[in-house]
């Protein structure tokens, strides 16, 4: 429908192209048929000698309607492929910022867990307590050999004590 | 041989130039929307601008045509006068420099990409091919007496008199030419690096040089000639002065420009 209303308006523009040619050469014959009377040159023909002979307005109007009304109509198709162009290239803009956006959704849910399980993972690694110290704790360790060694040498005094004590009373060790 | 009588030759009523000149128009016009649309450009700004440079054409086309009378009246050695400057034609290259001139102010002051002038020079060929047979037809533009073998019979108007001889059809030959021209830049225009090509200097370039032979080929006395080179040859000329000059320009500025790369660098 549009490429018919502008080939239409072609047609029409043609037409009025085709009125203003005529009034133009009409203005010419005029100042040149002045030119003849001012120069006193009777035998002076027409500036434009085709224009004027037969139907030639008639077919140069004609001419430049259907040249208006395919210009026009070429015009109005590619008016509307050009439109048509805009919309997509709008609506696949619209689509990519529809698409950005839910993208931008996914990564902050993305972001958003990482750093929950960053969290967990800090928190769990502080309340750490580890079944074997990895370090070398050397004078607690000896401490301890110390204190057994010692506990040794006093069972092993108790023993002979006792032994004494049994030997002394009459008691025959066997 | 082809015989061909050009006096008082219409197409349904319509003189035979203004009839392929209409062709020519309606189907470059075409082309340029095609190709408007096609490199994503605002259709409606670009057709306003071209339909605004239109006058401005038909302006400097007339104003070169008068420029080529007084050129002519020198060659000839015959006082300049108004009635000689009266009977002139148009010239296609002042058509040609209107159109661009205004074309290009035009872009400038809408903000638009001066690439649309490529598009612009591909389609100036098309139309003047269409409009090289409406010459033909028409009467004007013809070639010298020759008897050859390409000749051919054409009896057009010489000063008010009717004139019968075997001439060059150069106008023939600058549709061909032309037409080839079309061709060539539409495949530059179709690639994918149409803007680096310098589709509007190529046009410039390729049809100065193969107008300034064809001049010489060329039969016409209207046109004006002084010492065997033609108004339109001197164009050619000029034409070629301003692409060096634009050409030395650029390189200078480009120069600039990797020197300027280099010190930031």
């Amino acid at each position: 429908m549009t490429a018919f209303l502008w080939m239409l308006g072609g047609a029409a523009a043609g037409a009025v192209i085709a009125l203003i040619l005529y009034f133009l050469g009409m203005c010419i014959e005029l100042i040149n048929c002045a030119c003849n009377i001012v120069t006193c040159n009777c035998d002076g023909g027409d500036a434009i000698p085709a224009m004027w002979s037969g139907n030639s307005f008639l077919s140069v109007l004609l001419f430049c309607a259907i040249a208006g009304a395919i210009i026009g109509l070429i015009y109005g198709i590619y008016k509307m492929k050009a439109a048509s162009n805009e919309a997509a290239r709008l609506r696949e803009a619209e689509q990519s910022e529809e698409a950005k956006k839910q993208r931008r959704k996914w990564a902050d849910e993305v972001k958003q867990k990482a750093l929950s399980i960053a969290n967990a993972c800090e928190k769990n690694a502080k309340n750490y307590k580890p079944l074997v110290s990895p370090s070398y704790k050397a004078n607690v360790q000896m401490d301890t050999i110390i204190s057994e060694l010692a506990n040794a040498s006093e069972l092993k005094g108790k023993v002979d004590a006792m032994a004494e004590d049994a030997k002394s009373k009459g008691g025959v060790s066997k | 041989m082809l015989v061909f009588d050009a006096v008082g030759f219409t197409l349904f009523g319509i003189p035979g130039y203004f009839f392929f000149a209409g062709i020519g128009f309606v189907v470059s016009i075409s082309v340029f929307i095609v190709f408007v649309v096609d490199k994503g450009y605002m259709l409606q700004r670009n057709m306003r601008n071209l339909l605004i440079s239109m006058p401005f054409m038909i302006f400097c086309a007339r104003l070169f045509g008068c420029i080529s009378g007084v050129y002519r009246d020198v060659g000839m050695n015959i006082e300049i006068s108004l009635e000689g400057i009266k009977n002139t034609g148009i010239v296609f290259y002042g058509g040609f420099i209107g159109l661009f001139s205004s074309l290009y102010f035009l872009t400038k002051k809408y903000n638009q990409d001066k690439h649309v002038l490529d598009i612009v020079a591909v389609c100036v060929p098309l139309f003047h091919s269409i409009a090289r047979v409406g010459c033909f037809l028409g009467g004007c533009c013809f070639g010298k007496e020759y008897t050859g073998f390409f000749s051919i019979k054409y009896t057009t108007l010489i000063l008010g008199e009717v004139s019968t001889a075997n001439r060059i059809p150069t106008q023939i030959i600058e549709a061909v030419f032309n037409f080839c021209l079309f061709l060539y830049l539409l495949f530059l225009l179709k690639s994918n690096k149409w803007k680096d090509k310098h589709i509007s200097k190529q046009y410039l370039l390729i049809y100065s040089i193969g107008r300034f032979f064809i001049e010489f080929l060329r039969g016409d006395i209207m046109r004006g000639v002084i010492y065997g080179i033609s108004f339109s040859q001197v164009i050619c000329v000029l034409i070629w002065v301003y692409l060096l000059i634009s050409y030395y320009i650029s390189r200078r500025y480009s120069k600039k420009m990797e020197l300027k790369e280099d010190i930031n660098l």
